[in-house]
């Protein structure tokens, strides 16, 4: 069995009422990507918010590489090696593709503000940008703004700045919501350039096609409860997922239907 | 000969530069150029540009306006007054030691307003004004009150005295490029990076590994030296101050000044401070209307050019830069994979 990077246990959230996690467990290893479905609201990027640090749990703990993160910031995560992206891409539109890229590698080389204002340089960050942005498929200029970009190239450049930082656990949420086939397709390549470089992966997918060929293991959320647990065919095949989520057409988790949104 | 022609290619923005500031440099300050009162316009200009530097970093960069710039120009303007005038300090060494220590007070006051975030922050910063503007007010044994402090010494060290506001111009030139630099190095670096992020979405930047709270207050305390040593440098050349100059509406003057130069441009935030220093001279005979004429003029500029003079320069550049690549591809037409 390969190492567990990421371990979430028995962690509950609720805000108000309304409950969307519960006695949530789940294991990343090494070298894994490891869905994670649900209807809209069924707890997902909540899951991931509390991963990452942006919520506090309300009880249970996170363990990254078997250190207890659960009361650590979310920028001491991103230190440690928990990488992310977000459901529309987060960057800072007034900057440049450049600068908004270098904030990954900055990541990486550990950088602090007083080396870097006197002159230090970080890592052959053109060469590893090269080789990823030829997965990506695209060509831009660096000194325009971000969002002169397509979207489809911002969510893949969402990745991209986040590999740059060469995270061990990546969590990467709804990374192909509004983008083509073969956007689709790029997004699969750099999820397994990531795993050739030793990552564990969270993948939060609307489209079963996606899921169902890219993901080694599946966890179903409903209603911040997970309902289900295990490789895609055994949840393909699992009663209470097809009623819950897919729907109880068999036909349509053969077509690869996107459901939800 | 091709070396020497591609380096001046490469540098060309550079050399234009460093020609352009000799030239102004050895122009600007004479008497058959400038007279005595525009050179002291200009002068004073150079010193709200120190203090609008430190806002191109917390605001421009960092996108947190503000209102502490008058305050923390008070504190370091009063400390080199009365460094000097009570204590009988030479001049250089009471400017470090002021800016000194209202760095270190920059680093307390932001750690408690930085638990504030946006609207309620820039609030806070205007009490934070106030506060001060009254203590300079009120505390007649040391400050003087209302009155003020005179006979500031000049601006000098040992036998080397600025003797006139031509002399102080040549030492502000410096001061003043020395602090463009630092805020166009800033900008290029790491935290100037990273104050982006913080500006634009705060959940992003930390999970890319940036402290949000600890950058802001890095940006805070960075606005506050810069400020303190503008208001130091204010005490030398005016030779007298008065609480009067560093009430919070004075900060509001000097995001005006950053806003209509361009709050993204460090050469912009000069163009501002010279203007905005000029403009008041210019209509005196208006006075009484000034302040109605800067509301209007607000208006007007954050909906015609809300990022500022270069902010339109930038907006041409970028669609000149567009039109050209057009028409180069139009000519050889590049591989698009897809």
């Amino acid at each position: 069995m390969a190492e567990v990077l990421l371990e979430v246990r028995n962690v509950n959230k609720a805000f108000g009422g309304v409950v969307t996690a519960k006695e949530v467990n789940m294991k990343v290893e090494k070298g894994e990507i490891h869905g994670l479905i649900g209807p809209n609201g069924a707890g997902k990027t909540t899951l991931l918010n509390l991963i990452s640090g942006i919520y506090d749990v309300d009880g249970g703990q996170i363990f990254f590489k078997g250190e207890d993160v659960t009361k650590l910031p979310p920028y001491t995560r991103s230190r440690m090696g928990i990488g992310r992206t977000f459901q529309s891409p987060r960057f800072s539109p007034r900057s440049s593709i450049r600068d908004n890229l270098l904030v990954g590698t900055d990541l990486d080389n550990k950088m602090g503000y007083l080396s870097s204002f006197f002159g230090k340089k970080g890592a052959d960050f053109d060469k590893e940008f090269e080789e990823l942005i030829k997965i990506a498929g695209f060509t831009f200029d660096w000194d325009e703004r971000i969002n002169s970009l397509p979207y489809g190239q911002q969510k893949l450049l969402e990745i991209i700045r986040a590999m740059l930082s060469h995270p061990t656990v990546m969590l990467v949420d709804e990374p192909c919501a509004g983008l083509n086939m073969e956007e689709q397709n790029r997004v699969k390549d750099l999820l397994n350039k990531g795993l050739e470089q030793g990552m564990g992966i969270v993948l939060i997918e609307h489209s079963m096609e996606m899921v169902m060929s890219v993901c080694h293991n599946i966890s179903v959320l409903n209603f911040g409860e997970i309902i289900a647990e295990g490789t895609p065919a055994e949840i393909q095949s699992n009663q209470q997922v097809i009623e819950a989520y897919l729907g109880k057409d068999e036909d349509t988790l053969a077509g690869g239907a996107h459901v939800g949104n | 000969m091709d070396k020497a022609k591609s380096f001046v290619q490469k540098n060309l923005g550079t050399i234009i530069g460093a020609v352009v500031l000799t030239l102004v440099f050895f122009i600007v300050p004479n008497k058959g150029v400038v007279n005595a009162y525009i050179m002291k316009v200009i002068n004073l200009g150079l010193i709200y540009f120190v203090a609008v530097a430190g806002l191109c970093v917390i605001l421009g960069m960092g996108g947190q306006p503000t209102f502490s710039t008058a305050g923390m120009m008070g504190l370091g303007a009063y400390s080199v007054a009365l460094l000097t005038t009570l204590k009988g300090w030479a001049p250089i060494p009471a400017l470090l030691v002021s800016v000194l220590w209202v760095t270190l007070f920059s680093v307390v006051m932001g750690l408690a307003l930085f638990r504030l975030k946006g609207s309620y922050f820039s609030f806070a910063s205007i009490g934070f004004t106030s506060l001060i503007f009254t203590v300079l007010t009120n505390w007649l044994s040391l400050t003087g009150g209302p009155d003020g402090i005179k006979n500031i010494p000049r601006l000098g060290i040992g036998n080397l005295v600025c003797q006139n506001y031509y002399d102080y111009f040549r030492v502000l030139f410096f001061i003043a490029l020395a602090c463009y630099l630092i805020v166009q190095r800033i900008r290029k670096s790491y935290l100037g990076r990273a104050l982006g992020c913080v500006r634009d979405n705060e959940i992003a930047a930390q999970c890319m590994g940036i402290n949000a709270y600890r950058t802001k207050v890095i940006s805070f305390v960075i606005a506050g030296a810069f400020a303190a040593f503008a208001g130091g440098l204010y005490a030398l050349h005016e030779r007298y101050i008065s609480p009067a100059p560093f009430q919070y509406d004075q900060s509001a003057i000097y995001l005006i000044m950053i806003m209509l130069g361009g709050v993204n441009s460090t050469g912009g935030a000069l163009i501002g401070s010279l203007f905005m220093t000029w403009l008041p001279e210019r209509i005196r005979f208006l006075a009484a209307y000034s302040r109605l004429i800067y509301g209007i003029g607000v208006i007007i500029l954050m909906n015609v050019m809300p990022m500022g003079i270069m902010g339109l320069v930038d907006n041409f550049r970028y669609k000149m830069r567009k039109k050209m690549k057009k028409n180069q591809s139009a000519e050889t037409p590049v591989k698009e994979a897809e």
